[in-house]
């Protein structure tokens, strides 16, 4: 078969077949698995696979922006011939300042990644192999680091979702953050300075992508309250500022997407 | 099969200013961590082997800071799977240039043992002394965050570099900052790439 490559925006991974250059020494406590949404999709249709991790007990993996250290886990899937994979949906983290003042943006117990996959019109019908290398490093009080590959199959055919999968892409599903209703999330900029808004809220947990690098998220990240503002010294090119905001009601707590555009510097 | 390269992350290392403004008092170091251009913290620590070391004593010798683990999977790659730390201390160790790999981890936490870092030290040939910062006082001076955490600074005392050894927290990278920082103070240049966002295992603070 005819191999071709796909390199997305920002991507250092090694080379499929060099391995992911991590060792494989934290394999204990991390069990890693593969789901796809349907038994089979129609050529043409779309599916999502779930990357899952089932986690020790009080290990923790990181979110792609890890915070002052660690490192998040690294997919790097094989995918037939005219099946394409869309970006990354990752689950809120939750926010943990260990001693010393270092933030982590982490996950235990179970982290689940969704991955939207479009099946080409002229894929043929029939099962077809998809596959995985993962890679993470995994901690507690000492950092491991593991891999290991899973496969699974994607059949082309009539569209049937799978029955058995279902608990976990609704699962996986609802810790995503999802799109602020209007007028939900205010965003508004004083030079570099970014506020962000959430009438109601009576608290706001920030996670910002790794770029553009936000200044002292350990002191500006989390607020009592709707309103939280923090700086972007270094925006240079960046136009737009991605992550996701923990918003807190009361009792209640959800993740909202955050996706603000960055104005033009003045001349 | 159609290869799919994936990133689960973002893989460029942002320049990222370390911290606030340094402190001049010795003593007790600063929590916010020290800036380059400013003056390095002075410390005084003891080393595996019993000996002192203070960083006042140093003026008129470049010095590297190294934060250290033992027990860290990023420590391990430059020690042990890849020869970074050596061969980049080997490459200037004649041009009076100083290296101190720096612990800052708890008494308790695991890697912060004497004998655990003597035992690395031995095991991977350092042939620099390794400092045990147990109440963390230093490593905060700095700012230091994970390990390894790199940090050069110049004869004159003066912190020019701050953060990681290289520019791929996955593979061996091609660009190694220090060596490329130590090659342009010992050649009376600036540092151009005085800042990169450091990756490893939090160092172990106690509090």
């Amino acid at each position: 078969m005819r191999f071709s490559w796909l390199v997305p925006l920002v991507c250092v991974f090694p080379v499929f077949g060099q391995g992911l250059g991590l060792e494989d020494t934290g394999k204990d406590h991390v069990q890693p698995s593969l789901a796809l949404e349907h038994t089979a999709v129609a050529p043409g249709g779309t599916t999502t696979l779930a990357v899952r991790f089932e986690l020790s007990d009080a290990w923790h993996l990181y979110w792609s922006n890890p915070g002052d250290s660690g490192d998040s886990p690294a997919v790097e899937l094989a995918l037939p011939e005219g099946v394409t994979a869309g970006e990354v949906q990752w689950p809120l983290p939750f926010r943990h300042v260990l001693p010393g003042d270092l933030l982590g943006h982490l996950y235990e117990h179970e982290l689940v990644l969704l991955i939207p996959l479009q099946i080409g019109e002229d894929v043929a019908p029939g099962a077809h192999p998809l596959q995985a290398k993962l890679g993470w490093l995994v901690c507690k009080d000492v950092c491991l680091m593991g891999d290991a590959e899973r496969e699974t199959t994607l059949t082309v055919g009539e569209t049937a979702l799978d029955a058995g999968a279902k608990d976990l892409f609704a699962r996986a599903r609802k810790r995503l953050p999802r799109a602020p209703k209007p007028d939900e999330l205010q965003a508004s900029w004083e030079g570099e300075t970014l506020t962000l808004r959430v009438p109601g809220a009576t608290g706001l947990v920030f996670f910002p992508e790794s770029e553009p690098a936000a200044a002292d998220l350990l002191r500006a990240g989390k607020v009592e309250g709707e309103r939280l503002v923090i700086r972007f010294p270094e925006l240079g090119e960046a136009t737009r500022v991605r992550g996701m905001l923990e918003v807190r009601r009361g009792d209640s707590s959800e993740g909202l997407r955050v996706d603000v555009a960055v104005p033009a510097p003045k001349k | 099969m159609k290869k799919v390269l994936f990133c689960a992350a973002a893989a460029v290392l942002a320049a990222v200013t370390v911290f606030g403004p340094a402190q001049a008092d010795d003593m007790k170091g600063s929590k916010k961590g020290a800036t380059i251009g400013a003056e390095a913290p002075n410390f005084t620590l003891t080393d595996t082997d019993g000996n002192s070391h203070t960083l006042a004593d140093l003026k008129g010798k470049v010095v590297v800071l190294e934060w250290f683990n033992p027990t860290c999977p990023y420590v391990v790659k430059h020690h042990e799977k890849n020869p970074t730390m050596k061969t980049t201390y080997a490459k200037y160790k004649d041009q009076d240039v100083v290296w101190l790999a720096i612990n800052s981890g708890a008494e308790g936490k695991k890697g912060s043992s004497k004998e655990e870092n003597a035992a690395a030290k031995a095991k991977w040939g350092i042939e620099y002394p390794v400092l045990l910062d147990a109440d963390g006082s230093v490593g905060k001076s700095y700012g230091a965050r994970t390990t390894p955490h790199m940090f050069v600074i110049d004869a004159e005392g003066t912190l020019v570099y701050a953060g990681a050894i290289d520019n791929d927290r996955r593979k061996l990278g091609d660009v190694n900052y220090v060596d490329k920082a130590l090659g342009e103070v010992l050649a009376g240049k600036d540092v151009t790439d005085a800042t990169s966002k450091p990756y490893g295992c939090s160092v172990k603070y106690s509090n």
